[in-house]
C-alpha cells in the first residue's frame, strides 16, 4: 500500500524523487492545459487533444457547440485536480480518504498525455516492447519509465480507494 | 406525398429515441480506473461496472448510461473530466 493511515487520514509513502517528478510534470501539465484554455481545439497539440475529446462521434457542429459551452470547464476541472494533488505531494502532508479522488484524476490525466506522446497502442503490452531504437534514445526510454511508474501509481490509489 | 409522410414517421421516431453515452476504448486507460470511474459516476455495483468495462475493452466500446441530450450531455462531460473517451448519439446502437 502506498497510503499509510496515520493520525487524521492517510499519507502518501512514495519517496521524495518521485514526489519531485511527478510534481515537475504535473506543473508542467497544468501549464499546457492553461494555454489550452483559451485555444481553439484544432490548434491544440495530439496528446492535448486527448483531454478535451469530443462528444459527438460523428457531428462537428455539434461538437463545436458541445466545446464552446464546456471547454473552460473541462480545463479548470482538470487545473483544479492538478492544484489539489501538487498539495497533497508535499512531504508529510496528510490527507483525508475523499481526496484521493483528485490525486488519481489528475495522475491519470498525466498518464494520458505521456501515454499519448509515446503512443501507446495497447495497455499493459506496449510498455514491454522496447525498440532498439528506444534503447538508443534516453528521452523516449526515461518517458516511459515514467508512464510505468504513473500506471503503477495510479493502480495503487485505485485499489486505496476500493478498500 | 408518401416522402412527407416517411419524415414525420422519423421525426417521431428521433424524439423518442433517448440518446445513449458510450465509452471507447482507450490504450492507456487502466482497466481498474475505468471500472473505478464507472462505480463512482453511475453507482453501479462492481460486478456491473467490471462488465462494462470489460465490453469497453474486448469489444471497443459500451453504453454506460441513457436518457435525455441534456442528462447524457453532463455525463459524457463527467467521463471527460476523468479522462475517458466517452461520446453520445441518439440510441441506435
Amino acid at each position: 500500500m502506498i497510503f499509510e493511515p496515520v493520525d487524521g487520514g492517510l499519507r502518501l509513502t512514495i519517496d521524495d524523487n518521485a514526489r519531485e517528478v511527478v510534481t515537475h510534470l504535473l506543473g508542467e501539465l497544468r501549464g499546457e492545459i492553461t494555454s489550452a484554455k483559451h485555444a481553439g481545439h484544432a490548434d491544440l497539440a495530439p496528446h492535448m487533444k486527448r483531454l478535451f475529446p469530443a462528444a459527438y462521434h460523428d457531428d462537428e457542429k455539434r461538437n463545436d457547440e458541445y466545446r464552446r459551452l464546456t471547454h473552460n470547464d473541462l480545463a479548470d476541472a482538470h487545473v483544479r485536480a492538478i492544484d489539489d494533488t501538487v498539495t497533497m505531494l508535499a512531504p508529510g502532508r496528510v490527507f483525508h480518504p475523499g481526496e484521493i479522488e483528485r490525486f488519481v484524476r489528475a495522475i491519470n490525466a498525466l498518464r494520458l498525455v505521456l501515454g499519448t506522446v509515446l503512443d501507446v497502442s495497447e495497455d499493459g503490452e506496449d510498455e514491454a516492447e522496447t525498440t532498439e531504437d528506444d534503447k538508443g534514445d534516453d528521452h523516449t526510454a526515461l518517458q516511459r519509465q515514467i508512464y510505468d511508474y504513473l500506471g503503477w501509481l495510479l493502480h495503487a490509489s485505485v485499489e486505496q480507494l476500493n478498500t | 406525398m408518401s416522402t412527407t409522410t416517411d419524415i414525420e414517421r422519423d421525426t417521431t421516431r428521433d424524439v423518442d429515441r433517448p440518446w445513449v453515452v458510450i465509452v471507447w476504448n482507450d490504450p492507456i486507460n487502466l482497466m481498474t480506473y475505468v471500472t473505478w470511474v464507472f462505480q463512482k459516476l453511475f453507482g453501479y455495483s462492481l460486478e456491473k461496472a467490471t462488465e462494462l468495462m470489460l465490453d469497453v475493452h474486448e469489444k471497443g466500446r459500451a453504453v454506460v448510461s441513457n436518457g435525455t441530450r441534456e442528462r447524457a450531455e453532463v455525463d459524457v462531460q463527467r467521463l471527460h473530466e476523468h479522462g475517458l473517451w466517452a461520446t453520445m448519439q441518439r440510441d441506435d446502437v
